[in-house]
């Protein structure tokens, strides 16, 4: 039974992390203006991901700290600033982004403008981190998640053959448009390799109280998981490239995206996407927010248990509360949730490095993990993919702010 | 007797009486007898950034494998050997001849 | 007991008596004489302590938003080594940290801003 609801801080944490409005806009707008071309940009980010989410949930078991725990008594203080301004920044952006999801799903089900449902969206995920514990979150977001499946049959029911989508795993040059084709490219790494996942889990995995004998199910439960998330991004992508790009039809507003159930189940379809959209991002305005305060708090050393009273934590209660309030001004003034998300994305592959390197040195530094350091392959595999996602920001986000 | 912020002397260059370079702080050992904490000795490591943040994966001797160096050398300068009467700009009583070398594989 | 101060003291997690955390170490005080051994005398916390460790540029601005951010107008707080229980993988500290000035940010947050929400 444990192993089960272990297996669940992985789903939960895919599903809500990874199958979010960045994975949703970026695999859409992929597979609508390239078809299959982009499939290896999932499949980099999603084997990039398995390998730091098992990462983080190994130092957790064998060091008993979390992350930020981990990088503030190792690096200093001077570098765990940098990361936590960097994160938090970046963090009520993605925030911003994942609540706009939430609201376009509610705007696509009752006609009413987006922005109208920011502060009720906002309220409610704030009230379920106030009164809800760790574990309530957990479980109720994994078995709500699992509509996110809709994707999966959908790509089930429409897509013709399979060999041609294998073929696109290996890295393609573009048929056209260049700039654009990168920038999706960039987005869909920095949607996949979001670090507020390795917070997030990392720090559940401390409050679920994890030791050296979970690492052997940390690897099942993040391999598992992650690729269930990786696998349902590749659907929205499949499905997109059936649906869209035969008609020609160009994303530019997340309402174009609307309808791409439609085909595999009818005038529902419609209300499916929406439920999915609206549940996955709900999700991860939880993970989001959860994630920056806790960098915040264990950083600093406050009390930051989410199973704890808020007044119990009370600068970390206030944290979050405080990172939601900021998302849903930028939501309630109107901010077009499309353009914020992919900026978002580029800028979370930007700014990689700064989380993910020191990361590497604390996997291999025995003082935290043991005799559990990384394996060359490991190191090798994240460094590599890291280091693409960051020259590919580089260079293709003034691109993409110039030409767009 | 002054009072001395320990976390600001991380990273401080050292140099000895004819104003040769030692390294830069990058430990202070100390030992606990009961209530009390006494400093013992500081460790000086290498003056390169680089190779300071990246100390334990060159003590694994990754960085050996594709030609880098194998070990992180340090001096190690007994509490009696250092002047801290400037904190800002330590100093050694000593020629730097006379530390002890730290060889960390 | 042996012990590197930078890898194992500063920076690491405090805990009260009863477990409850306090903040970390952010400074570390030394008390120093050229002919006797140095001694620490005092861990240090606070807002102000880290400004110090930032560099030069940042250090003004960082000093003035700890200052603003401290109900006790932002003197860092010391405590004296002799409290020090344990030292492993958190300090362990011979005090109550909801009677511990360390703890004050926390408690005035706690009074001024989150028990006035309600269902906290």
């Amino acid at each position: 039974m444990k192993k089960l609801l272990e297996i669940s801080l992985g789903v939960v944490t895919s599903i809500g992390g990874f199958l979010e409005v960045g994975s949703l806009a970026t695999s859409a707008q992929a597979g609508a203006a390239f078809g299959y071309q982009l499939v290896w940009a999932l499949v980099l980010g999603t084997v990039c991901l398995i390998f730091l989410i098992e990462m983080s949930g190994r130092l957790a078991a064998v060091s008993g700290k979390t992350l930020a725990d981990a990088t503030r008594e190792r690096f200093g203080y001077p570098y765990f600033v940098i990361a936590v301004v960097a994160m938090s920044v970046l963090g009520v952006l993605v925030l911003a982004s994942e609540l706009g999801g939430v609201c376009l799903a509610l705007e696509l089900v009752t006609g009413v403008h987006f922005p109208w449902w920011s502060s009720l969206a906002a309220v409610a995920t704030w009230l379920l981190l106030w009164r809800g514990t760790f574990g309530v979150i957990e479980q109720g977001a994994s078995l709500l998640g699992l509509i996110t499946i809709v994707f999966a049959i959908a790509a089930w029911k429409r897509v013709p053959s399979w060999g041609p989508v294998a073929l696109h795993a290996l890295p393609s040059r573009p048929t056209h448009d260049r700039a654009r084709y990168w920038f999706i490219a960039v987005s869909i790494l920095g949607a996949s390799i979001a670090p507020y996942l390795l917070y997030f889990y990392s720090s559940g995995a401390v409050e679920d109280k994890w030791t050296q004998r979970d690492v052997a199910i940390n690897r099942v439960t993040s391999a598992i998981g992650i690729s269930f998330g990786g696998l349902l991004a590749l659907a929205v992508l499949v499905v997109s490239a059936v649906v869209f790009l035969p008609r020609g039809i160009q994303i530019e507003k997340f309402e174009q995206v609307a309808p791409m159930l439609v085909p595999a189940f009818g005038k529902a379809g419609f209300y499916l996407f929406a439920a999915a959209l609206g549940i996955a991002c709900f999700g991860a305005v939880l993970e989001v927010a959860l994630a920056v305060a806790y960098m915040m708090a264990q950083g600093f050393g406050w009390r930051w248990s989410e199973n704890a009273r808020p007044r119990d934590a009370a600068r970390f209660s206030l944290e979050y509360t405080v990172t939601i309030a900021l998302g849903a001004i930028i939501v309630l003034i109107g901010v077009d949730p499309l353009a914020i998300t992919m900026l978002s994305m580029a800028l979370t592959a930007a700014l990689l490095p700064i989380g993910i390197v020191p990361f590497l040195l604390l996997m291999n530094d025995p003082h935290y993990v043991g005799s559990h350091r990384n394996g060359w392959v490991g190191n090798v595999v994240v460094c590599g993919i890291v280091g693409i996602a960051f020259v590919l920001a580089i260079v293709s986000i003034p691109l993409e702010l110039l030409g767009g | 007797m002054s009072i001395i912020h320990v976390e600001l002397l991380l990273d401080r260059e050292v140099r000895d009486p004819s104003g040769r370079r030692a390294g830069r702080i990058e430990e202070i050992r100390a030992r606990r007898t009961g209530s009390e904490i006494v400093v013992e000795a500081y460790h000086l490591g290498p003056v390169a950034t680089l190779e300071r943040l990246a100390a334990p994966i060159i003590r694994r001797g990754l960085f050996a494998a594709i030609g880098g160096p194998r070990h992180s050398h340090g001096r190690r300068v007994r509490w009696d050997q250092m002047d801290l009467s400037d904190p800002e700009h330590p100093k050694l009583r000593c020629p730097v001849e006379e530390l002890t070398k730290l060889v960390r594989r | 007991m042996d012990l590197a101060l930078i890898r194992d003291v500063l920076d690491t997690q405090l805990i009260d008596r009863d477990g409850e955390p306090m903040g970390r170490v952010d400074g570390i005080i030394m008390s120093w004489h050229p002919d006797a051994a140095p001694r620490i005398t005092h861990l240090e916390l606070g807002g102000v302590t880290l400004a110090r460790r930032l560099p030069r540029r940042l250090r003004g601005a960082a000093d003035w938003l700890a200052r603003r951010l401290s109900p006790r107008n932002g003197d860092p707080h010391r405590i004296e080594v002799a409290r020090i229980v344990r030292l492993g993988k958190r300090i362990e500290l011979d005090l109550d940290a909801s009677r511990s000035a360390a703890h004050a940010s926390e408690r005035w947050v706690r009074d001024h801003i989150v028990t006035r929400i309600p269902g906290s």
